[in-house]
């Protein structure tokens, strides 16, 4: 008996790259693309409806936080697998994704047989995957006393998802107001978040800190 | 004043004698103002003096016989009203006290002088405050006046004078900045320790001497036309405004300073304030620098970013096209798309690379496989060089893998390229990347050849230096091979820099041989890399150690205990959770030699034994870290 096809809500802010991506997938007669969403916003609501088996889903995306919103899917959906295809290999975003209950991160520069074999392999095993080239940049943490995490993990591991969502938009150099509005918060709240940032990262200037997420990545292109 | 006999001209010497009555000028007075007597002139004189010492601006007192007036000054001198005082006794009594009559011998002796000397005295005001009072008398033909002068007042004044000239003094000795006074002329009057350290000369070397001695050439006509033009027209750049210039110290050498010149008013001197800000220049310079690769770096991360995420769909519709089938006629043409695109694609991994911060050495911070690296950045690093440079890259396809990040390896070779490409002549130019492993089989050598202008002696040893640069301008200046350096000390390497002048620059760098190899890869004395095997019952939990332990260099393998028995009986490490396993199979393998970590928690019922427990393996972060450090211990 043939296995119903797998089935792929992509999550991505650029339509044509999932527009390539659908085209792609019908090369494969055991996946298929159900629906597109350009941000993480109406996710569990969509999913809800679409019952996908798979959920592709970039990092840096305007809206909510993509960590966040994939720990409230899990909650309500936990039959949908959340895989993560972005352009950043960095640390902290593996350790978020996993840490939010993800069941792959990819390269977007990875090949597309691998993206394909890596859908495949998270919807009819279950099991949690790497890409080869996440892989090769994601060695081990020699150089830190063993047993413990990175500085640079364990600093960035410990912002709170509102937190971390608050520092990608000062790196994308949004004012203060701006992420109060997108996040429907007072500016208040937003300086507070932003406080707790700057001394959980050991930050005392706020150039600083917005140097520090443009370096580490977290400033949407 | 009339010379001959005539009337006495009472307006215009009225300070005259007083004539008697039976004086020959008596007639003559008489004969003009015969209704005016000798006692109404007297009268008219004295209230003339009245008047004249009512309006001294200086204390006075008027003194007709015992009865005595004191002006306002004096009364304020003394705090009494004059009629509060207006007898001799009166004053002598209240004013001096029981040495009233010391002083009064005093005042008598005086006055048979004749009042030309003067006495110093202390009297005690009305509101019991002390003065020390200096009276010079003066005799008017029967009257006295006296002229009071506060010295109390004069001597706190030449006090206060002198201690604030001390402040003053102090505060510009211990001044930290620079305070040198000029006359008109540009004389130094003054120059201060501050100055001093700053210029190197010592006071005396400069005081008297023009001011120009502390300014290189171009500058000390600058200055002097300035103060010209000040003295001209009241106006002139640079007095009264900062402003910044090139001074020039004892040694020859000259340096920023930040000048304000202001002129002390009406006299015509001119005080300027200084200070030396080379350092402050540097770091401006510096953080200029840093902003800038800052902003080439955050310009290189979009790109990066926008190229993968228009090259993945491309990427997947060359598939689709690919797959539908092409005439033989376009097949070549979409091969070459093909290659296109992987080199575009080899661009955008090699831009990410650049943009990683190349301190953090902590992420990433392992084995690179130089020949993999060169295929993923040579596209980009290319790019380095001038077009008509010629450019050849020898990378062994044997060599073993170093212990340095690729995006850190990107960057150092990206400076050393880009300073090759300066270095050489555009259309001789040769730059060659070659990499080999050296004699003790240690360390692989990465180096970078080229025919350029080559180095002196002192740039070559101050080459590595933070920011030291010989160009003004372009991509890594002055972070070039420092960072480089950086990169080659964080991987425990180090860095030869071999030039001679206009024969071309060899720069080689020396990094360990990746700890790793050996099991990471089908190693000559092993062959196979340690088997590590996952006996976990959660699915996800066991396929992320699975993929942890397989980036550690192990041979992993997911399996249930049944299906995975003999795997099990082979494996350097077994991952169990201690759900439904058999403590006496985990002691017979640890018994084995075999590495044990348990996740979760240990039952009690197990007793003592030597495995490596992880309690909370849902915390990614924590699991990865520990995962690790067990590799590393099992890691032959």
């Amino acid at each position: 008996m043939t296995k119903p096809p797998i089935r792929v809500l992509c999550v991505e802010d650029h339509a044509f790259l999932v527009d390539g991506l659908r085209a792609r997938f019908e090369m494969e007669a055991d996946i298929s693309c159900v629906g597109h969403l350009k941000s993480a916003e109406r996710l569990v609501s969509v999913a809800q409806e679409l019952r996908p088996d798979i959920v592709l889903m970039d990092i840096e995306m305007p809206g909510p936080d993509p960590f966040e919103t994939v720990v409230d899917l899990m909650r309500t959906l936990p039959s949908s697998r959340v895989v993560f295809l972005s352009a950043y290999i960095r640390d902290h975003y593996i350790n978020a994704a996993v840490d939010a209950g993800a069941f792959g991160y990819l390269s977007k520069s990875d090949e597309t047989d691998e993206i394909i074999e890596s859908i495949r392999t998270v919807a009819r095993r279950g099991v949690f995957v790497l890409s080869s080239k996440v892989k090769a940049r994601c060695t081990p943490t020699k150089g830190h006393k063993q047993g413990q995490p990175s500085p640079l993990a364990s600093k960035l591991d410990s912002l709170t998802p509102r937190e971390h969502e608050v520092l990608r938009m000062i790196g994308r150099g949004m004012k203060r107001t701006e992420i109060a509005k997108t996040l429907c918060r007072s500016v208040k709240t937003i300086d507070g978040h932003r406080e707790k940032i700057m001394s959980k990262l050991d930050i005392h200037d706020r150039g600083e800190l917005v140097r520090f997420a443009i370096r580490e990545g977290l400033a949407e292109a | 004043m009339h010379d001959g006999p005539s009337h006495p001209d009472r307006s215009s010497n009225p300070g005259g004698p007083v004539h008697k009555a039976n004086s020959p000028a008596e007639g003559v007075a008489g004969e003009h103002a015969p209704d005016v007597s000798v006692d109404e002139c007297a009268d008219a004189h004295t209230e003339l003096l009245r008047r004249m010492v009512e309006n001294l601006s200086s204390g006075a007192v008027f003194v007709e016989g015992d009865q005595l007036y004191m002006n306002a000054v004096a009364e304020e001198i003394t705090g009494y009203r004059s009629d509060e005082l207006a007898t001799m006794d009166e004053w002598f009594c209240v004013l001096f006290g029981n040495r009233h009559e010391t002083i009064r011998n005093q005042y008598e002796s005086h006055r048979q002088r004749g009042f030309d000397t003067r006495f110093a005295a202390v009297i005690e005001r009305k509101d019991g405050q002390e003065r020390r009072i200096e009276f010079t008398g003066s005799r008017w033909n029967s009257h006295e006046i006296w002229f009071l002068h506060d010295e109390t007042e004069l001597a706190q004044t030449a006090r206060a004078l002198r201690e604030s000239e001390l402040r003053l003094q102090a505060i510009v000795d211990t001044a930290v900045e620079g305070i040198i006074t000029v006359d008109q002329s540009g004389i130094v009057i003054s120059f201060n320790r501050a100055a001093a350290h700053i210029f190197g000369y010592t006071p005396d070397q400069v005081l008297g001497q023009n001011i120009s001695m502390l300014m290189p050439p171009p500058y000390r006509h600058e200055y002097s036309n300035s103060v010209k033009q000040y003295l001209r027209t009241g106006q002139s750049k640079g007095i009264g405004d900062g402003m910044e210039v090139i001074a020039q110290r004892k040694d020859g050498t000259t340096f920023p300073i930040e000048l304000a010149i202001s002129e002390i008013d009406h006299l015509q001197i001119f005080v300027g304030f200084l200070r030396d800000i080379s350092e402050r220049k540097e770091a401006e310079a510096h953080l200029m620098q840093a902003q800038r690769l800052s902003a080439i770096g955050t310009l290189a991360a979009g790109l990066g970013h926008d190229m993968n995420n228009i090259l993945l769909p491309v990427r997947a519709r060359l598939d689709l096209i690919d797959h539908a089938g092409l005439p033989d006629a376009v097949q070549e043409h979409f091969v070459e798309i093909r290659k296109s695109v992987k080199y575009l694609q080899n661009l955008a991994d090699g831009l990410h690379l650049l943009v990683m911060d190349s301190g953090d050495s902590g992420v990433f911070d392992e084995s690179t496989s130089l020949n993999d690296w060169w295929e993923q950045v040579h596209s980009l690093l290319g790019r380095a060089l001038p077009k008509r440079v010629r450019f050849t890259a020898s990378i062994p396809t044997d060599l073993p893998k170093v212990r340095v990040a690729p995006h850190q390896l990107t960057q150092a070779v990206l400076n050393m390229l880009v300073n090759s490409g300066k270095a050489v002549a555009p259309d001789d130019g040769r730059v060659e990347l070659w990499a080999s492993v050296d004699e003790n089989n240690q360390h692989v050598c990465l180096g970078v050849t080229d025919n350029g202008i080559g180095m002196t002696d002192e740039v070559r040893h101050r080459a590595i230096e933070p920011f030291f640069t010989t160009q003004s301008r372009g991509i890594g200046t002055g972070l070039g091979l420092s960072l480089v350096h950086r990169v080659v000390q964080a991987a425990g390497g180090k860095i030869e820099i071999k030039s001679e002048v206009g024969q071309g620059t060899t720069i080689i760098l020396r990094f360990p041989i990746a700890k790793q190899q050996t099991r990471n890869e089908p190693s000559q004395s092993t062959g196979n890399p340690p088997l590590a095997v996952i006996s976990v019952q959660d699915r996800r939990l066991g396929s992320i150690v699975e993929n942890l332990l397989s980036i550690a260099g192990f041979d992993a393998e997911y399996a249930a205990e049944s299906a995975g028995a003999e795997a099990i009986d082979h494996a350097a490490l077994w991952i169990i959770d201690a759900k439904d396993q058999d403590p006496d199979r985990v002691r017979q393998r640890l018994a084995q030699g075999c590495t044990v970590i348990v996740l979760g928690t240990l039952p009690t019922a197990w007793g003592e034994l030597d495995v490596h427990v992880i309690e909370n393996p849902n915390d990614f972060v924590k699991l990865r870290s520990a995962i690790e450090q067990v590799a590393n211990e099992v890691s032959p």
